[in-house]
């Protein structure tokens, strides 16, 4: 598909000041380049801090209308632009969980059919389960590094701390995990 | 130690439209944006007006003397199949108050809107020339150079409605390209006029590369746009 638009012209090749409509479609490019790249690692993500597989696309959604709004025209590298979206999907369960929690609406009670033909299968279930009981902050460190699989350096990005702080709280996070999971704790 | 049955989490799938509904939602604000942005800039306009009118002056004297007079290319483009036949789009628009620039656009993939292979993905213009800076720009993923010559003549081609700022405003035309379930590329020859690096005319004639049947002719200004199709042309919307 298309990459760029390019001026006809210019014989050094410079990017074209493009009319909005044409810009837009050189950015809409790259953001769905991106979505192609990073959905799935978003998707649970989400999951992962909701645990709510019926909120997952809206909030999703939320974070991606977001992120489309504000993408920068340019990042250093690969890290600095997943830990910019993984940040802002991360903000946005944030905002979702506050939100629930000021609505206790913590038990969802409408069965949406559509969705259980697509929902989670039990073993996300369980896993989701167990997360849930973690806090957020330890429940965000452990989805970074042990389901989306980044390094302690993209995932202090993200949530804009330390790498030590990512350390101790995945350590502590992992225990409590296994706990949750019906593990015997360790000694 | 790394907790390995957090990889058996999985998340539910997106659902069915997920993407489009984004796409839905971006436009709606942007468009939101873009109100209150021309709000504001009418405001600011008149105020800055007489600021920059002589900055703007030197500037357009500067820019005239470096920016070509003319832009003529070939291009051979791929197409994609609508209802198995190769099909393009051929758009233009003149200014109005919904629409802020006067454009003439090339679609040679329109059915790349709809799901292909299972992927949901953009439309794109593989040729624009709008009534702005610059305002050239192709897609140089789908569409090559060409060294064939595809005559800027209406000849073969039926008369469309002449469009002009008062009168319709707006053109668009879907052509289909052959019979045939095969995407052929599409030629299409343009040939810009630019004034301070502003298109101030444009001639474009679109072309199966296959068959050399002549598809589309059309002859734009900012302000009147005159066209030909082929019979297998139809206005869209």
């Amino acid at each position: 598909m298309v990459e760029a638009v390019v001026a006809l012209s210019a014989p050094d090749r410079r990017r074209l000041e493009l009319p909005q409509h044409v810009e837009a479609l050189s950015t809409r490019r790259r953001f769905e380049n991106m979505l192609d790249r990073h959905e799935s690692g978003l998707r649970r993500l989400a999951f992962g801090m909701l645990g709510d597989a019926h909120r997952v696309d809206d909030v999703l959604q939320d974070a991606l209308l977001r992120a489309y709004l504000k993408l920068p025209t340019r990042f250093e590298n690969e890290r600095a632009e997943a830990a910019w979206l993984y940040r802002i999907v991360h903000r946005t369960c944030l905002n979702e969980l506050r939100t629930r929690r000021r609505r206790r609406e913590d038990e969802l009670v409408v069965d949406d059919p559509r969705l259980a033909s697509r929902g989670p299968d039990v073993a996300s279930l369980v896993l989701a389960e167990a997360l849930a009981t973690l806090p957020e902050r330890a429940r965000a460190v452990v989805l970074l590094v042990d389901v989306v699989g980044f390094d302690y350096e993209t995932a202090a990005a993200v949530l804009r701390i330390r790498r030590g702080t990512v350390a101790s709280r995945l350590n502590a996070a992992r225990t409590s995990l296994r706990v949750a999971l019906g593990d015997e704790p360790d000694a | 130690m790394r907790e390995r049955r957090l990889d058996r989490l999985a998340a539910p799938p997106a659902r069915p439209g997920f993407r489009e509904e984004l796409w839905e939602r971006v436009e709606a604000a942007e468009r939101a944006a873009t109100r209150r942005w021309r709000r504001l800039s009418v405001a600011l306009a008149v105020v800055a007006a007489f600021a920059v009118a002589g900055a703007t002056a030197l500037a357009a004297t500067l820019v005239s003397s470096k920016s070509p007079s003319a832009i003529d290319k070939t291009l051979s483009c791929t197409t994609s199949l609508q209802g198995q036949r190769p099909v393009i789009w051929v758009q233009a628009n003149l200014k109005s108050r919904l629409v802020p620039v006067s454009s003439v656009d090339v679609l040679t993939n329109p059915a790349a809107n709809s799901v292909v292979a299972g992927q949901q993905t953009q439309q794109s213009q593989q040729l624009a020339v709008a009534a702005a800076k610059d305002g050239i720009g192709i897609d140089d993923v789908t569409c090559v150079p060409s060294t064939r010559r595809v005559p800027l003549a209406r000849s073969g081609l039926h008369a469309a409605p002449t469009i002009t700022t008062t009168f319709i405003g707006s053109l668009w035309q879907s052509c289909v390209l052959a019979n045939r379930p095969r995407a052929d590329r599409a030629l299409l020859h343009v040939h810009v006029t630019l004034s301070g690096g502003i298109p101030t005319n444009a001639e474009l004639a679109v072309r199966n590369e296959v068959t050399n049947a002549p598809v589309a002719y059309v002859v734009w200004t900012p302000t009147r746009v005159v066209s030909y199709f082929a019979a297998t042309c139809k206005p869209v919307g």
